[in-house]
This record gives C-alpha cells, sequence and structure tokens, in this order.
C-alpha cells in the first residue's frame, strides 16, 4: 500500500514535471555543434527537453513493472553520466518488460540522438507517438532527425506538425528558416528567423542568417543591422565578420570591407575565404599588389583554391602582366578544368599578348562551359 | 623658286596653336648680353631666327634651333627662354615647351602677359591637365587685371580649361586599342601621312614627303620634301613595300585625301592654286589623271578634305568658304559641306552639313564610313581635348546627325588629330602620328580596337549560413564599360571573270533597294582583275545585277535584316556570253507564298531583263520556272508553269513580242541543289532565263 502511495505521488510529480519542462525548454536551448562531415548545420539539441523526465530527483518508483523502471532509473543515471550506449541498453531493457513504456522508448531516442544513430532514433519517437500522439516534442525530435538526415522537406513537415501541437521553440524556427533559406526562400527565411528571433532575443545563429538572406535580397543595409547584432552576441565569430565585409564591399566601402576581412582574419588565421574576399576588395579598389598578396596567403592555406589563382590572374592582367596571368589562369584550370572563368580571363590576357587564335580557342571553351559573353568575344576570330 | 602652296599637313597638323596666339617678345640686346665672347654669334642667330620664324614651319624649325643657338650662349635670358617655348609649342614636339617657358617665367614673371596662358598650353599638351588649369586660371586673372582684351577664340582660357576637363576624363577612361607601326615598309624617316584605305583594308594609299619625291624639290616653307602619294597592298606577309604612284604625281605637292570604299576612286588634294580637291580613277592598274572637282566643290577658298559615301551619291568636304550653295553661311572658320550627284551625275550645290557637326571653330578631316551612317571628322570645338579631336556621329533614321562623340584617348591627344579612316568592320583605323618611336616625323599607324574591357569575374565565396561549411559562390562582375561601336554592314566582293577563258571582265555592278525600286549605287569591276567591292549597310533587301556588253546579265538577291553586323561576303561572279542555250538565274524575282502572282519587289529584275530583250531585239528566248521537292510532281509542274508564266505576261505586257518568249514549267525535275536542306531547297525555287536563238 506504501508503495502504491508513493507510486501515485511521484506519477503526479512525473507529469507535473514534464509540462513545466516542456515549456521551460524554450527559453533553455542550447547550441550543440554537432563534429560530424555529414551534418551540415549546427544542430540545436535542448538537452533539458529530451532528458526532462529524467531528472534525477524524480527517479521512478513503482510497484508494478518495477523491473522496468529499475532499469530505466538506471538508464537515466547513465545518460547523465555521458554514458550513452550502456544507457540505450538500460532503457531497451526497461521497454522489453513494459512494452509500452513511453518515457524509455522518448529517453532512448534521445540517447540515440546522441549516439548519432538517427535511423534507431526515429523509430524510438516514432514508438513515442504511437503510443502518445500528443507527445508533440517528439515531433521536434523528428524533425531534427530528418534534418541531420539532409531530409529537408520531411523535417520541414516535422517541425510543422510541433507547430501545430503547439510545440514552438527558437531553434525549430531557426531551422526551418535555414531549410527556407537553403531552397532560396530568402523571404520565407526572414519570417522564420524573425520568429527565433522574437522567442530568443540573443539568437546569434537567427541574426547572422536573417543577415543573409537580407543580403541575398539586396537588402543591404538590413543585412548590415543584423551582421552588426551577430557581431554583438558573439564578437569572436570571424564568419560575421567576414560576410559583413562582403556587403560593404558589394557597396564599394573598401576601406570598411577590408576592415572586416581583416578582422576575420585575426580571428582566424586559417580563413581563406576571407583572405580570398580581401584580395578582392583590394582588386576593386586597384590596389593589385597587394590583393595579389592576399590571394597568395589563400593559396597558402589551400594551394587548390581555384578561385585565388583566377583572381591573382585578374591582378596581374590589370598590372599588364599578361604572361603572368596567364600562368595563374592556367593554374586554376589544372585545378578545375570545369571552371569556365579562367578561360575566358586566359582568353582576354591572350589577345592582348597578340595571341589571337590562343585567346578564340580559349573564349571558345569558355562559350563551350556556358558563358555566354564568350559568343561576342569569338565573332572577330574568323577576321 | 615656287609659288606658296597649301600644304595638306600644314593646313591640319600644324594648326593646333597657330601663330598669332603668341605675344611679339623683344629680346634686349643689352640684356642679352652678358659677356663678350661669342656674343656676335648669339646675337646674329637670334635675329635671323627672328626673321625665320614668319615663314612657316620650316622657318620655325630651323628659328628653334638658332635660338637654341643663342641660348648656348646665353640661358638665362627671359625672353629667348619664351621664345623656344613658343617655337616648340608650334613644332612637332610640343612638350619640350614645358622648361622652356618654366625658365622665362622663373627668370621674368611679367616676360609676357600670356606667359601662363602658354605654360598652360604646355602642360596640357604633356597630360599634366591640374597644372595646366593653374596656369589658364592665372592668365584668367592677369587679362582681368591688365584689362586685355582678347577676341582669339583659340586663346579662350575658359574653353582650354573645359578641353583639360575632358582630357582628364578621357585620359582616365581610355580606349581600348592597340596601336601599330605599319613598319618601314610603309613608313619612313619622313613625313608619312593621310592614310587612305579601301574598306577591306586591301590598299593603301598615302602621302610622303621621302627623298625620292617626283622632282626631287624641297619646299621651302618647311623644309622636307614635297608631297608625294604611295600605295602599299595587304599581303599575307602584310604591308607590302611602299610604291610611288607616279601616274599621279607632279613636282608639286600631291596629297591623297579620301579613297572610295571599293579603292577604285582616289580623291588627291593640291595646294595650287588655292587648296583643290582632285579625283582620279582606277583604271585596271592604272589611276587616271586626277580631275578637279567642279565649282561646287572647289571654289577659291581651301577645299581640303573629302570622302565618298559608300553608294558614290554624296560628297562630303571641307572649305573654309564664306558660305554654301544655298547662301548658308559659315559656322567657323572650316566647315564640313555635302554635296550630292545630281541626275547628270555631277555634283551639285553644296550645302552646310549644320551645327550639329560644325562648330564655330574649326572642322578638318571627314571620312564617311561605309557602313552609310557615320561620319569621322575632326574638330577644334565639341568636347575636345586639345586642338583637332576626331569625333563620330550617326545619321538617325530620319536623315539627322547625332551629338558628335570624341573617339576618346589615345586616338585622341591633346594636340591635332586629323587624319583618321576606318575599315569596313570599324575594328580596325589608320592614322599618322609623330611617335618617338616612329620612324622618323609622323608614321602612319593602324589602331586595332578590342572593344569594352572583357568580361572579369572574380571567383568568391562566403559561408552565408553560420557555421556551415558550405560557401555560396558569388559573381562578382569587375568591367569597367567601355561603349563600342556595331558595325551594321555587309561588304560583298569578288571577282567577276568570263564563264569560257575565265579572263576578268570590267562589268557594271548595280546594287538596287528592290523594295523602293530604286538604283542605289552603280559602280565597276577593275578592268584588269575584275576585282569589285560593294558597301551594304544592313536593312535591305538589295538586289545586285553585274552586267557587261555582250554577256547575259547576272543577279543576286542579298537580303540583310538592320540587325546583321558586320560581315564580308565572298562571291565570285562568271558572266555568260549572250548565245544559244546560255542561261542566267533570275535571284530577284518573288512570287507570293504558293501562288504564281509577281511581288512588286521583283519589278527591278524584270526590267532589266525587259532591257536586255530591247538590246537584243532578235533573242528568243524560254522561261523556266523550278521549284523544290515539297508537294506532288502535278502540283509543282503546274506551280512552276503558271510562275514562268506570269514573268511571260509581265514582258509581254512591257512590249515584248509574243512569239520571241516562250516558257516551261520544270518542277522539281532540274534541281541545282540538295532538296534535303533548307538552303538548297531555296535555291530549287527559281526562275531560269535560257536563249533559245539570237538571228
Amino acid at each position: 500500500m506504501k508503495k502504491l502511495f508513493v507510486f501515485l505521488i511521484i506519477a503526479v510529480n512525473v507529469f507535473g514535471l514534464k509540462a513545466q519542462v516542456e515549456e521551460e525548454s524554450l527559453k533553455d536551448s542550447v547550441a550543440v555543434y554537432i563534429d560530424t562531415t555529414q551534418i551540415i548545420i549546427p544542430l540545436i539539441i535542448n538537452v533539458d527537453s529530451v532528458t526532462a523526465v529524467s531528472d534525477t530527483s524524480s527517479t521512478l518508483v513503482v510497484a508494478e513493472n518495477q523491473e522496468a523502471y529499475l532499469e530505466y532509473n538506471e538508464g537515466i543515471k547513465l545518460f547523465h553520466s555521458d554514458e550513452y550506449i550502456l544507457a540505450s541498453i538500460k532503457f531497451t531493457n526497461a521497454i522489453k518488460y513494459k512494452t509500452d513504456f513511453e518515457e524509455a522508448y522518448y529517453n532512448r531516442g534521445a540517447t540515440y540522438l546522441q549516439l548519432k544513430d538517427f535511423d534507431l532514433a526515429l523509430n524510438d519517437f516514432d514508438s513515442v507517438l504511437l503510443i502518445n500522439p500528443k507527445r508533440k516534442a517528439a515531433y521536434y525530435y523528428r524533425g531534427l532527425i530528418h534534418y541531420n538526415t539532409k531530409n529537408d522537406a520531411k523535417a520541414y513537415e516535422e517541425f510543422d506538425l510541433a507547430i501545430k501541437n503547439d510545440y514552438i521553440n527558437a531553434n525549430l524556427f531557426y531551422l526551418q528558416g535555414v531549410i527556407n533559406f537553403k531552397k532560396e526562400e530568402y523571404s520565407k527565411a526572414i519570417e522564420k528567423f524573425s520568429e527565433a528571433i522574437e522567442l530568443e532575443k540573443d539568437n546569434y545563429l537567427a541574426y547572422h542568417d536573417r543577415a543573409s538572406a537580407y543580403r541575398l535580397l539586396d537588402s543591404l543595409q538590413l543585412a548590415i543591422n543584423d551582421y552588426n547584432q551577430a557581431i554583438k552576441l558573439k564578437p569572436d565569430q570571424a564568419q560575421a565578420y567576414n560576410n559583413r565585409g562582403s556587403i560593404y564591399r558589394k557597396l564599394k566601402k573598401y576601406d570598411k570591407a577590408i576592415a572586416d576581412y581583416t578582422q576575420a582574419i585575426s580571428l582566424n588565421k586559417d580563413y581563406c575565404l576571407a583572405y580570398n574576399n580581401r584580395g578582392i576588395a583590394y582588386y576593386e579598389n586597384k590596389e593589385y599588389e597587394k590583393a595579389i598578396e592576399d590571394f597568395e596567403n589563400a593559396i597558402n592555406i589551400d594551394k587548390d583554391y581555384a578561385f585565388a589563382y583566377n583572381n591573382m590572374g585578374l591582378c596581374q592582367y590589370k598590372l599588364k602582366q599578361y604572361d603572368e596571368a596567364i600562368k595563374s589562369y592556367t593554374k586554376a584550370i589544372i585545378i578545375n578544368p570545369e571552371y569556365a572563368y579562367p578561360y575566358l580571363h586566359r582568353g582576354s590576357a591572350k589577345e592582348m599578348n597578340r595571341d589571337i587564335s590562343g585567346a578564340c580557342q580559349d573564349w571558345q571553351k569558355a562559350l563551350e562551359l556556358g558563358i555566354e559573353e564568350a559568343k561576342e568575344y569569338v565573332s572577330i576570330c574568323n577576321e | 623658286m615656287k609659288t606658296k602652296q597649301y600644304i595638306l599637313i600644314w593646313l591640319i597638323v600644324l594648326s593646333g596653336f597657330n601663330l598669332n596666339a603668341q605675344q611679339n617678345v623683344e629680346i634686349n640686346k643689352k640684356e642679352f648680353k652678358n659677356q663678350k665672347t661669342d656674343f656676335k654669334e648669339a646675337w646674329n642667330a637670334i635675329k635671323d631666327a627672328d626673321g625665320l620664324y614668319e615663314r612657316g614651319e620650316g622657318g620655325r624649325r630651323a628659328a628653334t634651333d638658332l635660338y637654341l643657338y643663342a641660348y648656348r650662349y646665353n640661358q638665362n635670358n627671359a625672353e629667348l627662354n619664351y621664345k623656344i617655348g613658343a617655337c616648340y609649342l608650334e613644332g612637332l614636339y610640343k612638350a619640350k615647351a614645358i622648361q622652356y617657358l618654366k625658365d622665362a617665367y622663373k627668370l621674368k614673371p611679367n616676360v609676357a602677359n600670356d606667359i601662363h596662358f602658354l605654360l598652360g598650353v604646355a602642360y596640357q599638351l604633356n597630360y599634366q591637365f591640374d597644372t595646366a588649369i593653374y596656369h589658364y586660371n592665372k592668365y584668367i586673372d592677369i587679362k582681368r587685371v591688365n584689362k586685355i582684351d582678347d577676341d582669339n577664340i583659340y586663346k579662350n582660357p575658359v574653353k582650354k580649361i573645359n578641353e583639360c576637363k575632358w582630357g582628364k576624363q578621357y585620359v582616365n577612361n581610355p580606349q581600348r586599342v592597340f596601336i601599330d607601326n605599319l613598319g618601314p615598309g610603309v613608313n619612313s624617316k619622313f613625313p608619312d601621312y593621310a592614310p587612305v584605305i579601301s574598306a577591306d583594308e586591301s590598299l593603301l594609299i598615302f602621302t610622303s614627303r621621302r627623298e625620292e619625291t617626283t622632282g626631287g624639290l624641297i619646299d621651302e616653307l618647311d623644309l622636307h620634301y614635297f608631297e608625294d602619294l604611295y600605295v602599299s597592298y595587304k599581303t599575307d606577309m602584310g604591308w607590302s613595300a611602299a610604291e610611288n604612284l607616279k601616274e599621279l604625281n607632279t613636282d608639286d605637292h600631291d596629297a591623297s585625301v579620301a579613297l572610295s570604299p571599293d579603292g577604285q576612286l582616289l580623291f588627291t588634294y593640291k595646294g595650287v592654286p588655292d587648296g583643290t580637291l582632285f579625283v582620279s580613277h582606277l583604271k585596271g592598274d592604272k589611276w587616271s589623271k586626277p580631275k578637279e572637282l567642279n565649282k561646287n566643290i572647289n571654289t577659291k577658298f581651301h577645299e581640303t578634305a573629302t570622302s565618298l559615301s559608300h553608294d558614290g551619291k554624296k560628297l562630303f568636304f571641307v572649305s573654309n568658304r564664306e558660305e554654301d550653295g544655298f547662301n548658308n553661311s559659315t559656322i567657323g572658320d572650316r566647315d564640313i559641306f555635302v554635296s550630292e550627284l545630281d541626275k547628270k551625275g555631277n555634283w551639285d550645290k553644296a550645302k552646310n552639313i549644320g551645327d550639329v557637326i560644325n562648330t564655330k571653330y574649326d572642322e578638318r578631316g571627314v571620312f564617311i564610313h561605309p557602313d552609310g551612317r557615320t561620319m569621322y571628322f575632326s574638330s577644334k570645338g565639341h568636347e575636345t581635348m586639345g586642338g583637332f579631336d576626331i569625333f563620330y556621329s550617326e545619321l538617325d533614321t530620319s536623315g539627322n546627325w547625332s551629338k558628335p562623340v570624341n573617339v576618346g584617348y589615345p586616338i585622341n591627344t591633346p594636340d591635332d588629330d586629323v587624319f583618321f579612316t576606318v575599315a569596313g568592320n570599324a575594328r580596325y583605323a589608320y592614322y599618322s602620328s609623330a611617335k618617338e618611336d616612329g620612324f622618323g616625323y609622323q608614321d602612319i599607324y593602324r589602331i586595332t580596337f578590342l572593344g569594352p574591357e572583357k568580361l572579369m569575374v572574380a571567383g568568391a565565396e562566403d559561408n552565408l549560413l553560420a557555421g556551415s561549411e558550405i560557401a555560396v559562390e558569388q559573381k562578382i562582375e569587375t568591367t569597367d564599360t567601355v561603349k563600342i561601336r556595331k558595325v551594321r554592314l555587309t561588304i560583298l566582293k569578288g571577282t567577276i571573270t568570263d564563264a569560257i577563258s575565265e579572263e576578268p571582265i570590267e562589268a557594271e555592278i548595280e546594287i538596287v533597294d528592290n523594295e523602293k525600286d530604286e538604283i542605289i549605287n552603280t559602280l565597276n569591276s577593275n578592268s584588269k582583275t575584275g576585282k569589285y567591292l560593294v558597301s551594304l549597310p544592313s536593312g535591305k533587301n538589295y538586289g545586285i545585277a553585274v552586267k557587261a556588253e555582250d554577256y547575259l546579265f547576272y543577279s543576286e538577291n542579298i537580303n540583310i535584316p538592320f540587325s546583321a553586323s558586320y560581315q564580308e561576303v565572298i562571291k565570285d561572279i562568271v558572266l555568260s556570253k549572250v548565245s544559244v542555250g546560255s542561261k542566267i538565274i533570275l535571284k530577284n524575282i518573288f512570287f507570293d507564298y504558293d501562288k504564281a502572282s509577281i511581288k512588286p519587289e521583283s519589278y527591278p529584275e524584270l526590267n532589266r531583263l525587259v532591257k536586255l530583250l530591247e538590246a537584243y531585239p532578235n533573242m528568243q528566248i524560254e522561261i523556266g520556272g523550278h521549284t523544290d521537292s515539297h508537294g506532288s510532281l502535278a502540283y509543282n509542274t503546274s506551280l512552276s508553269e503558271n510562275r514562268a508564266k506570269s514573268v511571260v505576261d509581265y514582258l509581254i505586257e512591257k512590249g515584248i513580242s509574243k512569239t520571241r518568249l516562250e516558257y516551261k514549267g520544270y518542277a522539281f525535275t532540274q534541281p541545282i541543289a540538295d532538296n534535303d536542306t533548307d538552303e538548297g531547297r531555296q535555291q530549287n525555287r527559281r526562275v531560269e532565263f535560257k536563249v533559245l536563238s539570237i538571228k
């Protein structure tokens, strides 16, 4: 009788706690960057929410299916000790004792998620929803799993289901925004990022990516505003400086662009793209020698960086160093024979070297690779 | 001693800064003398130089040398430095003026009221535009303070300041060109200038003052040999060695000013009696004796430059006459005029081409491009960067010239830029220029227009999603756009020969606007080579008829849409003598689709046929209709026969006896081309004319 009493009290506590934590999870999202080549976007997992029922202070003690709860509680402890494999075994044992054990499925799903075993995790969240279709957080996690397995459409659908079931959090909107972004639906992406920001005022990622979406819609001042905010939130992130620099460059504010790229480089000495971008800013500002230096820096970081060779060729061309330019374009072509512009540019350098037949060959190749402008250039080739 | 002549080069190249522009500055003997030794020689040199100075370019060149001789004696005389600077400003090497003028000012700031103006000119010629503007502004101040009221329009510092501003703009946005010396085969250590070319650049004629000049005389006025005409031909190896055009050259000055697009008409200039234009025809390989253009063109004033329109019907020329043939006053000192051929084939009264082109300043060289709608000319007005600059203007569909556009730097310079001739494709042009790396004085150069800067695209990428390793590529185009003119012109050229002997034939080529039923141009192939060249601006359906005595005419149809860009079409034409069995394809007869009704644009061709039948009243002919292989034989036989009959009906209507005419429908039984291609089928759809008998 005593045991049963305990169970009832605990059971009430558990359900009360669950509801409470799921609400709190909106405020306590933690960004987790999963370091895997298969995952291309930062995965944000609300660990508290995943492990909500496993709070050590809420260890379940019940009269019936006692073995199942014992195994379950062991699993929770192991989960908190980061012993995910062992935890998953315990949860599996619990499920063996109690096949409709929703919390065990839920937490095993979370454990598989930590182990990046997305298929198994998905199965468990599917089971949770079969047992309890109102377990709204499960939609969100299914969305996360699909997102991480690059099934963006399915992920988006699951996130929508979560929203429909009144489960919202900043990360969910953020990831929907990212999916919209990848589909080049920049206005929609901005809406989603804005929802994320609305829920979480210091969401660096949402500010950053909303800035990028504004940038691609050519709303450059709005983009700058958001990059400014992102930089304010995380001043140590090179990426935001680099990207803001690119907007300044587009606005021909080369001093500001160069300052931003320089800051990005100071935060990340191996930031190849930032060197390349700063080189372009110098190039556009007609500071060709400095530009060449930066393209060389980019090449020192990535010796196969075809863009840098191409861009170095542009500078050499402007400096009337046509032979050097031809060499640089040739390197870009060797690295990437399908990269059309170095052919076009090499043709132009050959033209300046009075090698018209060589120029024509290169322009013809550029035309074959889809550069329409080359059509006009080859028109002189028969004269 | 020769009488004073108006040498072409004087009238054009050395007019950038005229003699009256400078102040007469006297050198004070006492001030000049600073030591006894060598004073006498130095002073005599100055006196001689002062005398020579007024005698033209040769005199100034000699004067410069004498002043420089005196300068060795005393380098610290402000007036002498001023004079040397002023001399250089009027010679070929104007940039040398700067140092002497600077020294003159340094030695005596008030050496002359116009010292700042001259310094401005010197710096402007040396591309130091900001410094030039400074000196022009100083000159404005001096004029105001000293109340100098100078009405010389070429000594207007405000205009010069504007020129400098334009100059800065042009130099900062240079045209992409190659400028190549035509080499020692063409150029010499003597002045070589005024190049003219045929539209296809096969022929170059120019003026040179080399020592083998006809008569071997030196002009005392400029101390150069007299002008002679030279010719060079373009070969696979480059330009052939220049040959003296002996049949044209005289002991006097003979200068080239224009060549017709087909290279068969040469316009020349002679300084006597008062600047006169002549024309000469190429007969075989010899030029006819130059014939003075009529009094509507040549007057008692100077006529110095000319250019013939592509259709040979308009002659543009430069003159300093006071009014045109319609009593319109001249706008500037020298203006461009136009005269049209009248019905008798004479040049009619000349008309000033108006103030869109002509300014109150001088206009000089003129060149009408074979595209029929572009004029290149030189002017000291408009937006010149100094002296004469070359401009172009385009004729719109209403016959109005567009606002002239400066062809830009480095073709134009702050000095005089006048002689300019453009190839049919407008990719190449020729001019003369005195460059330090040339062979001496002016040389002839070929300009290759490279067009706008080619597209330059920097490769760049950014990670636009935070934390993403996926880079988004950006397309960064950094091309500075430069406008380039599109030439809409077809050059049709080839050789006309006899069908049997393959000998070249001198034939008449008639170009007809089929839609307007109007002869646009008539020209002849060369009697020795059979070569011909026709300029066909885009936007017309041209009928081309080639006629020669005792030969059946040859017809060709060329439809050139307005949008068609430059092309060269080589069409060798074989003419058949009028004889039984000979036949021609009538390429300019057009029918309504699937019908036998003749379209109006066929009338010029049909009328040629009428004329041929009138010329041979005993000739009997057959008109044969032919189709392509689409459709049944019965249908095509009927269609081709009906079409042939329509032609015969037209001829009867024009008075040709029915008894002389037969017609037959051959359908597709006699194809002349492959019926599997559009082009082949088009050739097969034709009307032929065959001689059945000539009694």
